[in-house]
């Protein structure tokens, strides 16, 4: 009767260790995860055992206690080498399966060789005591590790069981080999030290995935959050550094968009004094006429020019023809060209070439190799600047050579890096932005010595086709 | 057609008309004009001959000294330049230098940019205004005619001296002698004991010098050497 409930209680214990690793594969499963799988292996492996053990009589006896306890040794290995395989420390499996061969030997050496139960009891419990402990151990470090309250708990689950494979030691040594604890105490102990650790340790593992896969989650939000206001300042920037271009070259369009105002003004009042004095026939009134009008648009192309460089705007898909972006970047600078003195070699590709992106930052990037090219020219005798718009190998490729004195080799590492700038006025922003401004069009900046002497900028972006798809 | 507009006509056409015309406008003035930007150029031309002045324009300040370096007699009449300072070529600062080292036509330079350092350059090298784009008629013709004016008064003071100048080269060397000390404020005598002369040789070569250099009185003779020695 009681040893029919001992038995009871063994199938009971092993139907949680069904039970338990089944509900965690299930909750589990879409992980995919091999940590999971040789956890829930092992519970089978355990519960198997279990099962055996709870059959005794009722099965042959080599089958019953030798088997049950390497399913039961293999199990718990299992088990350990899943919270090792999850802390990236795994045992070799060649060991693993070495380990339990000398297991089943020494046990069967015991069985066969001694006839003593009790030292065989006290082996098989002694090795669960390790590999118990070892199970907890392994857990509880996870539960430091990541401040896991369910880690904890399996650690705890397992130093239970662990404590009573002691009690159980203790009570073997205490109460010699002949006498067997009462049969009841067993059943109690059984459910006690089995079943109630079984459930909180499988179910602190699936609480330990879940914590985890909560955290990912939050990570990968905070870090796409992160991402998206690192693109948002990237934005703020450039638009920044456009408007500080700008800036630069504003002192050269307030003198280009007082040419034509001083035209106006000069045509508008010779017709006003002309008229006044009765000295003007109705065709040279005409002529004066069609000169406000020549320079009035004169001047509306240059603040159309204006509002299109400094918009704030929303990154656009293309497609930008490069020869004219960078035409009208030339144009901005024209002022500043006339009167350094600076000579520009503009060769054309015979078709225009057209990629994907946005104008105004693509411009902003063309705006600042120029300007550097024109800082550098403005040291030497040759100031001229060589710039090529062509294809090479399925790429638009936009060079920009000036004849200045080129790179310092020694510098040659911090060039591009922000803030690093050589200039008395530099903030060292413009290559930066404008390399980041060309990874998000999939595109590339090389700075390198031209053979010959002076700087060559190299800027490369996908081809679009005709058709509008990438070539 | 109205007879307003008919003078009018009138008016456009003789502005047009070169020769005759074209000398008399020439004697109330010359502007040079010097800018790169063509339609500035034609636009403040209009303004300018509008005035009755003869504007003579130049893209680029090296074309204009070209001209000036060609041996040609210039035009009678006052004349002054008005030069743009930013320019591709040569800028305005440039031409300034350039232009007074040859001669003292005025100068007036006008600038889009109200670069505070370029105006104290320019001033400095003895521009006469300094003009911000974009320039008012009225500016622009006040100081056209002031910078005129200034041509003018050069002119006829070069003129004078020029006079002068030949009138004191007619003079002997003893005459020459005589006349500086007059001016001085010697007496006579003491003029005769210096030079080794006698008393009514002294007087001669006075009389003479006077009458050379059109002094009517020693007072007018010492005005006379003071404006030659300048």
């Amino acid at each position: 009767m009681i040893g029919q409930a001992g038995a009871t209680a063994l199938l009971l214990l092993g139907l949680i260790c069904v039970i338990m690793p089944a509900v965690t594969w299930v909750i589990l499963a879409r992980q995919h995860s091999p940590v999971v799988a040789l956890w829930c292996v092992g519970y089978l492996l355990c519960a198997s055992g279990l099962v055996l053990i709870g059959f005794r009589g009722a099965v042959p006896s080599w089958a019953s206690f030798p088997v049950a306890n390497i399913l039961g040794f293999t199990g718990l290995l299992l088990s350990i080498q899943a919270l090792r395989l999850d802390a990236g420390t795994p045992w070799r499996p060649g060991w693993m399966l070495v380990a339990c061969l000398v297991y089943l030997l020494t046990y069967k050496a015991l069985w066969l060789g001694l006839e003593k139960p009790a030292l065989r009891v006290c082996f098989v419990s002694l090795t669960c005591l390790i590999l118990l402990t070892q199970v907890a151990m392994l857990a509880w470090r996870i539960a430091q590790r990541e401040q896991s309250t369910a880690a904890k708990a399996i650690a705890g689950s397992y130093l239970f069981m662990a404590m009573t494979m002691v009690v159980r030691l203790a009570g073997l040594a205490w109460l010699g080999g002949a006498a067997s604890p009462h049969p009841l105490l067993r059943i109690v102990m059984t459910i006690a030290a089995g079943v109630l650790p079984a459930i909180v340790a499988n179910v602190g593992f699936i609480g330990l995935a879940l914590e985890r896969s909560l955290r990912q989650q939050v990570e990968a939000a905070a870090s796409q959050a992160r991402l998206e206001e690192r693109q948002l300042l990237g934005n703020e920037i450039a638009h920044l550094d456009r408007q500080r271009g700008f800036g630069l070259v504003a002192a050269s369009l307030a003198h280009e968009l007082n040419q034509p105002l001083t035209a106006i003004l000069a045509s508008a009042q010779a017709a006003q004094r002309g008229i006044a004095a009765d000295r003007l026939a109705p065709a040279e009134s005409l002529e004066l006429l069609d000169k406000v009008v020549s320079n009035t648009r004169r001047i509306s192309s240059i603040s159309e020019r204006i509002r299109s460089f400094i918009r704030p705007t929303v990154a656009d898909a293309g497609p930008v023809d490069l020869e004219k972006i960078t035409g009208e970047m030339l144009d901005l600078l024209k002022v500043d060209l006339r009167r350094l003195g600076i000579r520009v070699v503009f060769s054309k590709p015979a078709l225009p070439i057209l990629v994907p992106g946005d104008a105004v930052q693509l411009s902003q990037v063309v705006l600042n190799v120029l300007r550097n090219a024109v800082d550098a020219v403005q040291l030497v005798p040759d100031r001229s600047i060589h710039i090529q718009v062509t294809r090479s190998a399925g790429e638009a490729v936009l060079g920009i050579r000036d004849m200045g004195p080129g790179l310092d080799p020694g510098l040659a590492e911090q060039i591009g890096t922000p803030y690093f700038t050589t200039k008395e006025k530099g903030l060292g922003m413009g290559l930066s932005i404008s390399t980041a401004i060309l990874r998000q069009h999939k595109g590339s900046l090389v700075l390198r010595n031209a053979q010959g002497g002076g700087a060559c900028v190299d800027i490369r972006l996908p081809i679009l086709a005709a058709g509008g798809a990438l070539a | 057609m109205t007879p307003g507009l008919a003078a009018s006509w009138a008016n456009a056409e003789l502005r047009k008309q070169p020769g005759r015309q074209h000398s008399e406008r020439s004697h109330r003035g010359r502007v040079i004009l010097i800018d790169d930007d063509l339609e500035i150029l034609a636009a403040l031309s209009y303004l300018i001959e509008l005035e009755g002045y003869v504007c003579e324009t130049f893209s680029s300040a090296l074309d204009y000294l070209g001209q000036l370096a060609l041996p040609r007699t210039r035009p009678p009449g006052p004349c002054c330049v008005l030069v743009d300072v930013m320019m591709p070529d040569l800028d305005g600062l440039e031409a300034q230098r350039r232009l007074t080292a040859l001669d003292d036509t005025p100068l007036l330079l006008m600038s889009g940019a109200s670069g505070v350092h370029e105006a104290v350059t320019a001033f400095r090298a003895g521009a006469l205004d300094f003009l911000i784009k974009p320039l008012e008629a009225e500016t622009l013709l006040l100081a056209v005619e002031k910078a005129l004016a200034v041509s003018r008064e050069r002119q006829s003071l070069q003129a004078r001296s020029l006079a002068l100048t030949h009138r004191l080269v007619a003079l002997t060397n003893r005459e020459h002698d005589v006349a500086i000390r007059v001016a001085r404020g010697d007496l006579n005598r003491v003029i005769a004991k210096d030079l080794r002369l006698a008393l009514r040789t002294v007087k001669l070569y006075r009389q003479r010098a006077m009458e050379k250099l059109e002094a009517r009185s020693t007072a007018d003779l010492i005005r006379v050497l003071q404006e030659a020695a300048l």
